[in-house]
């Protein structure tokens, strides 16, 4: 197995990709990006990133499969639970008298995390005025995201993650059990718009109540969290918010002067 | 900031005492930067960097992602997320997926310690109850580093050491009363 690649072979892969398929890693944090390219090279029993390049040159190998091997789509429903009670304690009060409640998920993955929200938004009784744009860099876990079916393996997490968010219902009110999957109703989705979106190259100029962008930051340099969190921060109405993983801070960021922090802990910031 | 040496510390079950007393011995004046992984419970997210600032002189906190590494300073890998360091002499954490059963995973904080620091890498394994940490060390030992491993007799649990000391040369192999002297001795210059 290959244990490290030169820093040439991660930057020269960061190019080949971003030439010939539009996908752009050449900002991404060095350490994670080296860590899930040599994961890569071995689970398709690769010897060299040549042989990689070579393999979705030729299609043996699909760069969307390729990109969500190298992408982190790891989530949880209600991930970080006291996060969730304190979008509902002090977010969502002020949403409520909205004529529209927009919201997007700027890297949805599997869907977790736009139905934990739109759990949220049913508890306040404001779910059929909510709007969500899910969206992802991965055409792969959008699919998936889509169907809103879930393994019952993660049936126990997300029972964890609940019963710690301390919720109003029981969560069969939204899902139902059958046979090894779980499925939630069609009408806590039903105003959920899934759509591919890199945020390190598309431009979008909507405005959203709420801008989600959990656990991506980490994986990029601080030149690119630059970027991108200027990004968001013109995609959020004034006085509305902006939520990001746990271990996640803008303070490096020139955006973060356009952001007063509503909470250290939960990492959660309001446009001024 | 030139980091001549970081040192960094993985355990597993039984390794919080000797994590303790490690802490509690360092001088005051200790440059050397130190992070550790230890595994712990998924969903406590705070007061164990708390736990252990009571026992030492040197502060213990979990870095912010792209924080810049600092010398005097104990870093600690929270829980559920992978600690790396990164070539800008940065932390930068992940979720991917558990590594050897594990988030934060040894062997990633040691691997890519190795990749950035080389042989300015002094690598130490506790007690603990599953294989992580065994690439890590590998990964160290191959960038020229030094490895220290609890001797695994004193362990509570040895599996991990066993495991380190089974498959990789590890240089010195310790009870815990010697670790401490032993990394003195190797970061003397530095203090």
């Amino acid at each position: 197995m290959v244990e490290d690649l030169p820093d040439s072979e991660v930057k020269y892969f960061a190019y080949q990709v971003k030439q010939n398929y539009g996908y752009d890693f050449e900002n991404y944090a060095m350490s994670s990006l080296k860590r899930r390219l040599i994961r890569i090279l071995s689970l398709y029993h690769l010897p060299s990133i040549e042989k990689l390049l070579e393999q979705i040159d030729k299609k043996k190998l699909d760069i969307e499969e390729v990109v969500r091997q190298i992408t982190v789509n790891t989530t949880e429903f209600f991930r970080d639970p006291t996060t969730w009670q304190f979008i509902r304690s002090q977010l969502i009060p002020n949403l409520v008298h909205k004529p529209q409640i927009d919201i997007w998920h700027t890297a949805c993955s599997t869907g977790e995390e736009v139905i934990t929200m739109a759990i949220l938004l049913a508890e306040a009784n404001v779910l059929d005025k909510a709007y969500f744009w899910a969206t992802d860099i991965n055409d792969k876990v959008l699919e998936q995201a889509k169907k809103s079916e879930y393994h019952i393996r993660n049936w126990d997490l997300l029972m964890e993650n609940y019963h710690a968010y301390q919720p109003l219902y029981p969560i069969e009110r939204y899902c139902v059990k059958h046979s090894d999957k779980f499925f939630f109703h069609k009408s806590l989705l039903k105003n959920i718009v899934y759509q591919k979106f890199d945020l390190v190259k598309d431009v979008h100029t909507e405005k959203y109540d709420i801008v989600f962008c959990r656990n991506v930051l980490i994986y990029f340099n601080q030149q690119l969290q630059n970027q991108v969190v200027d990004k968001l921060a013109n995609c959020t109405k004034p006085r509305s918010y902006l939520v990001i993983g746990s271990k996640e801070t803008i303070m490096w960021c020139r955006a973060s002067e356009r952001y007063n922090v509503l909470s250290h802990k939960e990492k959660v910031y309001q446009l001024k | 900031m030139n980091i001549e040496q970081i040192i960094v510390i993985g355990g597993s079950a039984g390794s919080f005492p000797v994590v303790n007393v490690f802490l509690s011995q360092i001088p005051r004046d200790f440059s050397v930067p130190i992070i550790l992984c230890l595994h712990r419970l998924k969903n406590v997210r705070h007061g164990f960097a708390e736990a252990l600032n009571l026992k030492t002189n040197i502060r213990v906190i979990e870095p912010r992602d792209k924080e810049q590494i600092k010398p005097n300073t104990v870093y600690l890998a929270p829980a559920n997320y992978h600690l790396l360091v990164d070539y800008d002499h940065t932390f930068a954490y992940s979720i991917a997926e558990a590594v050897r059963y594990s988030r934060p995973s040894i062997d990633v904080l040691f691997t890519s310690a190795a990749w950035v620091f080389q042989d300015k890498v002094i690598g130490i394994l506790l007690s603990g109850a599953n294989t992580d940490g065994t690439d890590g060390m590998s990964a160290i030992y191959q960038k020229g580093g030094i490895t220290i491993v609890q001797e695994p007799s004193t362990c509570t649990v040895e599996t991990m050491t066993g495991s380190a000391v089974q498959n990789i040369p590890v240089q010195y192999i310790l009870p815990p009363e010697k670790i401490i002297p032993t990394v003195i001795s190797l970061t003397q210059k530095h203090f």
